[in-house]
């Protein structure tokens, strides 16, 4: 648990974000490298990382198509933009991903920020609901899948591909179903009006957690900064 | 907690009273207000916040004090689920999730705590274990049930329709006539994980036109089985045969066995209820012997209520002509009279059911 006051934990992101303002823009990416590192090994999707940006290939061949030859033909001004270009555009979604990922993977860290800096509970509900819904759509889609198959239907190739419109429907219907259903249930309960009364039972922030929480926040922020 | 029950016939305006009771309105464009009462309705993932990723964050939500979430511990714990407290509250079984839901309602302090039909689910150890809880807990709990004859004894409340529903005809369907298939798992080894296997070196013979009732605590692999013998999974080891030929059923899932799922809005696919029933002979007529009315039809199936998505959705999986036939809670959310005839129409099929009902106590019993 960390013991220091939750305006201390505030000011920090705070006050490094104003640092980084006056930083040139090679150590704002050097900043940033050191971020998105930090967060391949935090996130441990390194799979996924390698994915993303095998697949930005193609972007980093359109962009030396269009600077390096049909704007700025033999010149390597446009070529050296191009890939300028390219990398911030990686940074950029590296770092949502890596912000992205430990918040799918644990909502609660999300959670126990808001609690601990005591904002309403509808700001902290209002962030985590889309965040839960990824794994729940998931599911759902397994289990649409699932029937699919069961009855012997096509779920992939050409056929899956157009019965897709007819699988997509019963997973929207649920999930329409699932928050008008939810949003009864909060309304029914006051989960959203709810203070953070409870004491030892209230979710809190680990230290790790935290670190991660503000770090990813800088990252981010620093990527579309540069 | 004191105690309320209701029984009525599906459409007799139960649901509806039960809402009326707890403050619930009954018109979807009304104002919902906090009433300090509590409802869990018969499907249990919607009675969960969806707030939290553990169960134990969804007891923390719920709960108004440290008191009362260490009674929701304690609740788990009495009925042998204290495992489940770091799951996801949506990766768990249908049973395990009723469980929670009215647990993590009850934490609320609800004045009333309406329960909707969500107790068929259960087994009967656990739903007896679960009202030992709920009886320490203060509060009226409201309860709703269509098998109240299996383990209710007291007074009720009976609702009655002066309107006639649609019922279920109990006839094996015109011009079908399954081929009954023998089914033999023999040394069946599978596990989600390397580390922790499900089955190692299941044995089990269903013979051919035989019903079986399979049945099996929570997370027993009642729905794992299912998924093997349709092809949904494929088993790390053993063999699977079919009228004594070795088959390999999740290379052509569904083929030999026909599926119907208990939550029956991810099985119907078509636009209309009569394209759903297209393998009958006469899908209207196929429709009205569903006992879903003259008129529905032409409706698109995700715009019926739940009871009559799940007859249709068992409907579907009927008309597909496979005999062995897996139903997993056939009966969800049917009156008593609707329940039997489902029973009924489905001693015309082999294969297996998954049910906590009595009715399919006269099944040879399959236990996991």
């Amino acid at each position: 648990m960390l013991s220091i006051h939750s305006g201390v934990r505030l000011f920090v992101p705070c006050a490094l974000g104003a640092a980084a303002f006056w930083l040139q823009e090679l150590a704002a990416t050097a900043l940033i490298y050191a971020f998105a590192l930090a967060g391949l090994i935090a996130a441990r999707q390194m799979r996924v990382h390698a994915l993303f940006l095998a697949s930005t290939l193609p972007l980093l061949a359109a962009l030396l198509l269009i600077w390096g030859w049909a704007i700025n033909p033999g010149g390597l001004q446009g070529a050296e933009r191009a890939v300028r270009l390219w990398i911030r555009i990686c940074i950029v979604g590296a770092g949502v991903q890596w912000m992205i990922m430990p918040l799918v993977q644990e909502p609660l860290h999300l959670r126990a920020f808001f609690e601990d800096v005591r904002l309403p509970r509808w700001v902290s509900l209002l962030f985590i609901t889309p965040i839960l819904f990824l794994p729940e759509i998931r599911r759902r889609i397994g289990a649409i899948v699932d029937a699919r198959r069961a009855q012997g239907l096509p779920t992939s190739g050409l056929s899956g591909a157009r019965a897709l419109p007819s699988m997509i429907v019963p997973l929207v219907a649920s999930l329409l179903e699932a928050s008008l259903g939810r949003a009864e249930l909060w309304s029914h309960r006051d989960l959203l009006a709810s203070d953070y009364s409870l004491s030892s039972a209230r979710l809190r922030s680990t230290p790790l957690s935290l670190g991660v929480l503000i770090v990813s926040v800088l990252g981010i922020g620093l990527a579309l900064w540069i | 907690m004191d105690l309320i029950v209701l029984s009525g016939r599906n459409f007799s305006g139960r649901s509806a009273r039960l809402r009326d009771l707890v403050g619930l309105p009954n018109d979807p464009s009304a104002e919902v207000v906090p009433t300090g009462n509590a409802y869990v309705g018969p499907d249990p993932a919607m009675s969960l916040s969806g707030l939290a990723p553990t169960v134990e964050a969804e007891f923390q939500l719920a709960a108004k004090d440290e008191e009362s979430l260490e009674h929701g511990r304690q609740a788990l714990e009495a009925l042998g689920l204290q495992r489940v407290l770091k799951q996801n509250p949506f990766t768990l079984s249908g049973g395990e999730q009723v469980v929670v839901a009215i647990v993590a309602a009850s934490l609320c302090r609800p004045k009333h705590l309406a329960i909707d039909c969500a107790l068929e689910q259960l087994a009967s150890d656990t739903r007896s274990s679960l009202f030992e809880w709920l009886q320490q807990r203060d509060g009226v709990a409201i309860i709703a049930d269509n098998r109240l004859d299996e383990w209710h004894t007291g007074p009720v409340e009976r609702i009655v329709s002066e309107e006639e529903a649609p019922h279920i005809v109990s006839k094996l369907p015109q011009g079908l006539a399954p081929e009954p298939v023998e089914i033999e798992l023999v040394d069946l080894t599978f596990g989600y994980t390397a580390n922790r296997l499900i089955f190692d070196g299941l044995n089990l013979t269903f013979e051919a036109g035989q019903s079986h009732h399979l049945r099996g605590p929570n997370g027993a692999g009642k729905t794992t089985l299912s998924k093997l013998l349709s092809g949904l999974l494929k088993p790390q080891g053993g063999e699977i045969r079919v009228n004594g030929q070795r088959v390999e059923p999740w290379r052509t899932p569904g083929r030999h066995v026909s599926f119907h799922f208990q939550n029956p809005t991810y099985q119907l696919f078509a636009r209309t209820v009569r394209a759903q029933l297209k393998d009958a002979n006469d899908p209207a007529s196929a429709a009205r012997d569903l006992g879903l009315g003259s008129k529905a039809s032409g409706d698109h199936p995700l715009d019926l209520p739940f009871v009559l998505r799940k007859r249709l959705a068992l409907g579907a999986a009927l008309y597909r002509g496979i005999h062995f036939l897996i139903a997993d809670e056939p009966t969800l959310g049917q009156d008593r009279r609707e329940a039997a005839s489902i029973c009924r129409l489905l001693g015309h099929f082999g294969g297996l059911r998954i049910s906590h009902s009595r009715l399919f106590d006269h099944l040879q019993p399959v236990t996991l």
